[in-house]
């Protein structure tokens, strides 16, 4: 009998799924012994380092000359987080954070991808990125175990917001997304975004609003269950993953991670794109108060952009792009609009923005006073 | 201050079985309590105040205090245990993991109730603290959201509540296990300095503020009622736990716990 840590590193977990065993050699064998080398020698090559969400690393909108190599490097971090009060989450992390942090390159780049997986890790892991063409996504490349790790490059083809996921096959796929491993990838077009017109936008902040619902395991008395790691939550898990109803629906990996000490700032008149990823379930991001007035819903920038919305629907699997210049000062709210999913589940993120407030756009006429009927 | 055990004629009570410890499976000892002597507070309420038609922050007013006991400690699991055992008190939706911890995810009636029980059980009469005497007996854990501003932009105003909110909660993360601060206050209660905010029979005011500062009062909305902590909450009276998100206009509660007044 396979031990549980065995179990789920490798035998039994490769024997469940032959599809993804298929092609991966299948790869092997078209990728290796017959595609004709690619001489990239002559391209620049960039380092980013990446930061945790909700922010995003150093970029320029507009590229600067001809494509070029980005580098990345992630590692993979298997930890234990407590999502919300008393309710543990045995996390998966694309390099310690949920969502996994996000990655900014431009049409016509090449992603440079160093993929770790640490000795310390109980599971093997990969990378699937929906911006990438082929290879299930690079997932059937980057199969790391723990003590391993890869280097992959793709060509970044097609502009948008890209959800970027662990698939490494079979029921560990759904599992590794909903433990958290998933982040989003934003393909600039060269020349920057464009608005409905054509013209060029710039936007002043950008910030990455990664979505996850967790499936957490509760005792006979109503508790979270909290587990010895990651192994052994796993049955419980999946069986809460089945049926379809998360116990937390969070931004940034934890019910209040983006409000109070840590929630977003603007100021009055500035631009800010809001880039909201969801690997799993579909999501309708609202901003209490304001709207969205360039959207890409689906995320794609070689589309145009809707305009002056006031919800946008995240599909499952998907990255989509909301740009909002905040016209009047204030707390707002950005939720998910499943307003259950927002305030009893977590699902709420919190914008403070300096300014002056614009009586022309809104003005108390008659503060609340008593009323007794006519 | 002066703490008081009130033993005398109680300790009877509690040990005469069948009188009615037969329904408590573990009865709770009698609270300890603490006295709190008269005092003047700077008291502000809170509500939907306005002036020249627009909202207002009411500005403190000078409020005596009458002396009272109060619990020194919140009411425990145990304690309210023994309510739910008695038929009395409803089953909160949790328990704190010992049951010598503060009972929280409470409800206004679920408090209230337990009052009425436990003044049964003691044959003494037990209540909720008004607003201002948990003001006064929170002493220098009490903290002030409010936010007075001058030139009548509601996004200052709101701006600074929030961040007011956020550092009177002064707390590591928005994921804290509930917590009693083991500590005492300069009152010698405990428990304050904790996530755990306490209920009070305080109601949620309206009314006009005078250019002279003073107050014409409404009839106040009791559905909603005041909860004392780290920064006042007004909570629904029926809610048992507020700690969700996603209130835009200020910060809720972490959780909801109470201690009572002894005294009408």
């Amino acid at each position: 009998m396979l031990t549980r840590r065995a179990a789920l590193m490798g035998a039994a977990g490769v024997a469940a799924l032959p599809v993804l065993a298929k092609a991966a050699k299948a790869e092997s064998t078209t990728v290796h012994e017959t595609a004709a080398p690619v001489d990239l020698s002559s391209l620049q090559r960039i380092k980013r380092d990446l930061v945790a969400p909700p922010f995003v690393h150093a970029h320029e909108q507009v590229a600067p000359g001809a494509p070029k190599i980005i580098e990345f490097e992630m590692k993979i971090v298997e930890k234990e987080i407590e999502v919300d009060q008393d309710a543990y989450l045995q996390g998966m992390t694309f390099d310690g954070s949920i969502p996994g942090p996000m990655m900014v390159v431009h049409e016509g780049d090449y992603v440079e991808l160093t993929l770790i997986n640490p000795p310390e890790n109980m599971l093997q892991h990969n990378i699937d990125f929906h911006a990438a063409t082929g290879a299930l996504g690079g997932g059937a490349l980057t199969l790391v175990n723990p003590g391993e790790k890869t280097v992959l490059r793709f060509k970044a083809t097609r502009p948008g917001t890209f959800v970027y996921h662990c698939a490494p096959g079979g029921p560990m796929i759904p599992w590794h997304v909903a433990s958290g491993m998933a982040g989003t990838i934003m393909v600039l077009p060269r020349d920057g975004l464009k608005d409905h017109n054509g013209e060029q936008v710039l936007y002043d902040r950008v910030y990455y609003i990664g979505e996850n619902e967790f499936y957490i395991p509760k005792d006979e008395n109503g508790d979270y269950i909290r587990y010895e790691d990651v192994g052994e939550s796993y049955p419980d898990t999946l069986e809460i993953m089945n049926g379809l109803i998360p116990t937390h629906v969070v931004f940034n990996g934890a019910v209040g991670a983006l409000t109070g000490e840590n929630a977003l700032t603007a100021k009055q008149g500035e631009k800010v794109l809001f880039v909201h990823s969801q690997a799993n379930r579909d999501s309708r991001p609202h901003l209490i108060g304001g709207h969205g007035d360039l959207v890409w819903e689906a995320g794609k920038f070689n589309n145009v952009p809707d305009r002056d919305l006031e919800t946008w629907f995240i599909r499952g699997g998907s990255a989509g792009a909301a740009l909002y210049e905040f016209l009047q000062p204030g707390v707002y709210a950005y939720v998910n609009h499943n307003l259950i999913e927002a305030v009893n589940l977590g699902a709420t993120a919190h914008v403070v923005v300096e300014g002056e407030w614009n009586n022309d756009l809104m003005e108390q006429v008659v503060a609340p006073t008593e009323y007794s009927g006519s | 201050m002066k703490t008081e055990l009130i033993v005398a004629g109680l300790v009877a009570i509690l040990g005469i079985p069948g009188l009615w410890l037969s329904t408590v499976r573990d009865p709770a000892p009698l609270a300890e309590t603490v006295f709190i002597a008269a005092d003047t507070i700077a008291y502000r309420p809170i509500g939907n105040f306005h002036q020249n038609g627009k909202s207002a922050v009411p500005p403190e007013q000078q409020r005596v205090v009458a002396a009272f006991e109060i619990m020194k400690h919140q009411v425990s699991g145990a304690e309210y245990a023994a309510c739910v055992t008695a038929g009395a008190c409803k089953k909160a939706s949790r328990s704190p993991a010992e049951d010598s911890q503060a009972q929280t995810h409470v409800s206004w009636h679920d408090a209230t109730a337990y009052a009425q029980w436990y003044s049964k059980v003691t044959k003494a009469s037990w209540r909720l603290p008004d607003e201002a005497e948990w003001q006064l007996a929170a002493a220098e854990v009490f903290g002030d959201e409010a936010v007075e501003t001058e030139n009548g932009d509601p996004a200052q105003r709101w701006l600074q509540q929030y961040a007011r909110g956020v550092t009177l909660r002064g707390l590591p993360g928005p994921t804290q296990a509930p917590r009693s601060d083991p500590g005492t206050n300069s009152n010698g209660l405990t428990g304050l300095g904790g996530n755990i905010w306490e209920w009070t029979s305080g109601c949620m005011q309206n009314g006009e503020v005078k250019e002279t500062g003073d107050l014409i009062l409404g009839d106040p909305y009791c559905s909603a009622r005041i909860a004392g902590g780290r920064h006042r909450a007004v909570v629904i009276d029926f809610i048992r736990d507020a700690s969700v998100g996603g209130c835009a206009a200020g910060l809720p509660p972490d959780y909801l716990g109470f201690r009572l007044v002894k005294g009408s």
